[in-house]
């Protein structure tokens, strides 16, 4: 899936802020605003016209319904205000490149699959680590911050080891996921804490050359957002029939 | 449809016996309806009968009738004796005992009408409650029955019952009412496991005669192993004992843990009756099953339906609902009940098996419960911290977490009905002026859980609740819904077994999952989610949303202030924080007005009715 595409109807004369993400949700469009680690939502025909003005905005699947032009201007200064949308200009390079996600088909089920992981002081050293440092991110840094860092880190870690230890489903990435399911009792609770969950295992699974991809999805009516980390179409910490009940709208 | 009504009177007092005549006259005029049991104080008809399905087993002399479908307790996995027929001293005895005998030495799908001592009606509902019992008072005479549109049929001059407002608010409040009273006045529900002594024609009493919490205190802690072979020895036998009763059965075959471990127990060398799968998918994340249920029916040799849920669905459907004595719900029918009934007849099957019960039954709570209840039961022994960790692995919690809640529920105990609770979201003023009533619309069996471990009580609170036996939709073209996971030996069994036996290995359903491992494919074993309908359930009711809308904003819930209004104009305003409410809550109060609209329709019939005799 490519995130933020859009129809361009017209010359667009803004984009939406590099720290911004949007998703088409049901039929209102959800902006993550990364830097304030904050959800917004939009719907009705403002959401739709929008992408005729704002480049990146998400394309309605219909054809947008009648907006008046001075509205629609004064909905676009808005966002602008709220730094969410910013003026067109030079293409900028985003610090932070969006992965392409698969829609998830599969779950790991690694405690499921290996049921004595190797344990050892080291191991749980590592999953102490991940977790602390993962806590510390989330109360200190935004998500941009977060993101950024957590691309950067699976680039070097691509860099350096290529594809090889990126397929899902080897017997090295369960076994490494499944020490973490046994020790993450021992460090922390994971219900309701899907994102301290999700970057403390990306965390942890980078320190043994595993570069997963970091999801953040949304779902509407009722609003939610939750966090899983995938590798290709295998969700690694979640069951892939709860997770493809939610639009991704950041992939790092 | 199998379906009775009975006359209870006071046979001494002339005034009950002529109107017991005069409508007992009624009923005689109705081909369909066959007198069961004709005796001093007690008449009891039937329709429906169907020999080995739905039988009614008299208690001689005209002492009594047991109506639905019998099985004898010592013979629980004898594949020969499934047709029972009641000797003469078990026909004494449960005469003799009111009827109790009943709930230790059969099991089933029944109710009972015994005429223990002059004067004195005994009826009795079994423990499992798959058959509906209500009763109310016409006059002098008691009437008991188990689908109430035949009540409003038969005897025109029995007056509509009003609606009882504050009935109907509890239901929005708590949900499905648990307690004897329904939300149409005068009409009371005979609970599953109970008995209703009508004596000398105007006392009415309820008593147990079957109590879930006696199996919930007794706790029998045996090693996994051996209590994974005793549940798959019960649950084998039950649902073989049920499969053989018909010759023809509709298993509605969702892919998921529960559906599979029924079908399971259904294969040919066991059960020589003609089982088809049925599955259905639609579009959605967590609605096509199919990959799953092609598997498990592979694995247990059985022909597999694929259909697609109906798309498109009109909500005005659904107003189309027979009255019941209180409302229910469509949300499990929403597209389906139909084709069920289509696909049920085609193949002449007259039952549809579905494994409905499995997660309360088999403990699908993912909490922490497990420990607190090892604490409670064994103290801090060599499995505590097994205990411990496992319950953290459920739950997905630390295990400090765990410990923490543990101890906390240990020293200072928590009510579990202090969780309980219906749909809020939307609620009006009169909703929760209800909340002050709690008492009188729970179920008896959940007023005092304080001396059962936390997870036995919140297991004990999901299993008093049966879902419904006839199809108000449907009606007679329904198939017979049949859910043997739920049959009382299972019942009885699972609530003796502590819960974190049930959730053994640290997950939810873990006793059922390891007895049942080497029948299921891994894939189903091991799954951790449950296909749903929530895609659907959200597309019907966004493809209906105007429907809803006017529905709702014009209906009674919201005239009697049980929804609120602004409330409610906020959730349809489109704005993207409104309908933030659970879709299925809006469902189910479309579902409350489809059944006010019934209960008008009625009221206005019998009004002209009315007017058009002098």
């Amino acid at each position: 899936m490519s995130l933020n595409s859009a129809a361009m109807h017209a010359p667009q004369r803004f984009r939406l802020a590099a720290h911004v993400r949007a998703c088409r949700s049901d039929d209102q469009v959800i902006l993550l605003d990364l830097s304030r680690s904050r959800y917004m939502g939009l719907g009705g025909a403002a959401a739709d016209v929008l992408a005729t003005v704002v480049f990146g905005w998400p394309a309605a699947t219909g054809s947008p319904g009648a907006q008046g032009a001075a509205s629609l201007e004064a909905l676009t200064q808005r966002l602008v205000a709220q730094g969410l949308v910013t003026m067109d200009g030079p293409d900028q390079p985003s610090s932070l490149r969006d992965a392409q996600v698969t829609p998830a088909s599969s779950s790991l089920n690694a405690l499921d699959a290996c049921l004595a992981p190797r344990g050892g002081v080291r191991r749980v050293g590592s999953c102490l680590g991940a977790a602390l440092r993962a806590r510390f991110r989330l109360r200190y840094q935004s998500l941009h911050a977060i993101a950024r860092a957590a691309a950067m880190r699976r680039e070097r870690l691509s860099r350096s080891q290529g594809a090889a230890d990126d397929v899902p489903r080897s017997a090295r990435l369960i076994e490494t996921v499944a020490a973490y399911e046994k020790f993450r009792p021992l460090l922390f609770t994971a219900s309701d804490q899907c994102l301290l969950d999700s970057l403390a295992l990306l965390d942890y699974l980078s320190t043994e050359g595993f570069a997963p991809t970091w999801v953040i999805g949304v779902r509407t009516r009722p609003f939610n957002a939750h966090a899983w980390l995938q590798m290709g179409d295998v969700v690694l910490n979640d069951q892939h029939e709860h997770v493809r009940h939610y639009r991704p709208i950041l992939a790092v | 449809m199998f379906r009775f009504v009975a006359l209870g009177w006071n046979e001494a007092a002339a005034e009950a016996s002529a109107h017991a005549a005069s409508l007992a006259h009624a009923v005689r005029a109705i081909p369909e309806w066959t007198g069961v049991l004709d005796g001093a104080g007690l008449r009891v008809w039937a329709t429906g009968v169907r020999t080995g399905i739905n039988s009614a087993y008299p208690l001689p002399p005209d002492a009594g009738v047991v109506l639905g479908k019998l099985f004898r307790r010592r013979d629980l996995g004898v594949a020969s004796a499934l047709d029972v027929t009641l000797t003469h001293r078990e026909s004494e005895v449960a005469i003799k005992s009111s009827g109790r005998s009943l709930t230790s030495d059969f099991w089933g799908r029944y109710v009972a009408f015994v005429r223990d001592q002059p004067g004195s009606v005994t009826v009795l509902r079994d423990p499992s409650g798959a058959l509906p019992c209500h009763w109310m008072r016409h006059r002098d005479v008691w009437i008991v029955f188990s689908w109430f549109e035949d009540v409003l049929d038969m005897w025109p001059s029995v007056p509509l019952p009003d609606i009882d407002d504050e009935c109907l608010a509890a239901h929005v409040l708590f949900g499905a009412l648990g307690g004897h009273a329904t939300t149409l006045s005068g009409v009371q529900e005979l609970l599953p496991g109970e008995r209703l002594v009508l004596r000398d024609g105007d006392v009415a009493t309820t008593a147990p005669t079957w109590r879930a919490s006696d199996f919930a205190t007794q706790p029998a802690d045996e090693l996994p192993t051996a209590a994974a072979v005793h549940l798959r020895t019960v649950v084998q036998a039950c649902a073989r004992a049920w499969a053989a009763s018909y010759p023809s059965i509709l298993l509605r075959l969702s892919g998921g843990v529960d559906s599979s471990i029924l079908l399971s127990c259904l294969g040919r060398e066991h059960v020589p009756s003609r089982i088809t799968c049925l599955n259905y998918h639609s579009v959605g994340a967590d609605s096509d099953e199919r990959h799953y249920a092609r598997q498990a029916a592979d694995r247990a040799g059985r022909d597999l339906i694929e259909r697609e849920r109906e798309s498109g669905l009109r909500l005005e459907r659904v107003m189309d609902v027979a009255l019941t004595p209180s409302p229910g719900t469509y949300i499990g029918r929403i597209g389906t009940g139909r084709t069920d009934a289509r696909i049920a007849a085609s193949l002449d099957a007259p039952a549809l098996f579905t494994g409905g019960g499995g997660d309360q039954l088999f403990f699908e709570f993912l909490r922490w419960w497990p420990a607190a209840d090892y604490l409670k039961l064994r103290g801090i022994d060599a499995g505590f911290g097994s205990a411990v960790l496992a319950a953290a692995r459920l739950s997905r919690m630390s295990v400090w977490a765990v410990l923490r809640h543990a101890v906390s529920e240990r020293f200072r105990p928590t009510d579990p009905m202090d969780q309980a609770g219906g749909l809020l979201t939307l609620a009006g003023p009169a909703a929760h002026a209800a909340a002050g009533q709690r008492a009188r619309f729970t179920h008896p069996a959940l007023l005092n859980l304080r001396s059962l471990p936390i997870g036995k009580a919140n297991h004990l609170r999901q299993l008093v609740y049966v879902s419904g036996y006839y199809d108000p939709y449907e009606r007679e073209n329904a198939p017979e819904l049949v859910n043997p996971l739920v049959s009382q030996p299972i019942v009885e069994l699972c609530l003796s077994t502590p819960t974190y036996l049930l959730t053994h290995g640290g997950r939810g359903r873990g006793l059922a999952r390891m007895a049942f491992a080497s029948d299921l494919p891994a894939d189903i074993a091991n799954r951790k989610t449950k296909g749903g309908m929530e895609d659907h359930v959200k597309a019907v009711l966004m493809d209906n949303f105007d429907f809803a809308r006017r529905t709702l904003l014009d209906g009674e819930l919201v005239r009697r202030g049980i929804l609120d209004r602004a409330k409610v104009t906020h959730a349809f305003s489109g704005v993207p924080s409104a309908l933030a409410s659970h879709i299925g809550e809006f469902h189910v109060y479309i579902g409350i007005e489809a059944w006010i609209g019934a209960w008008r329709r009625r009221r206005e019939r019998r009004d002209s009715l009315a007017h058009r005799i002098p």
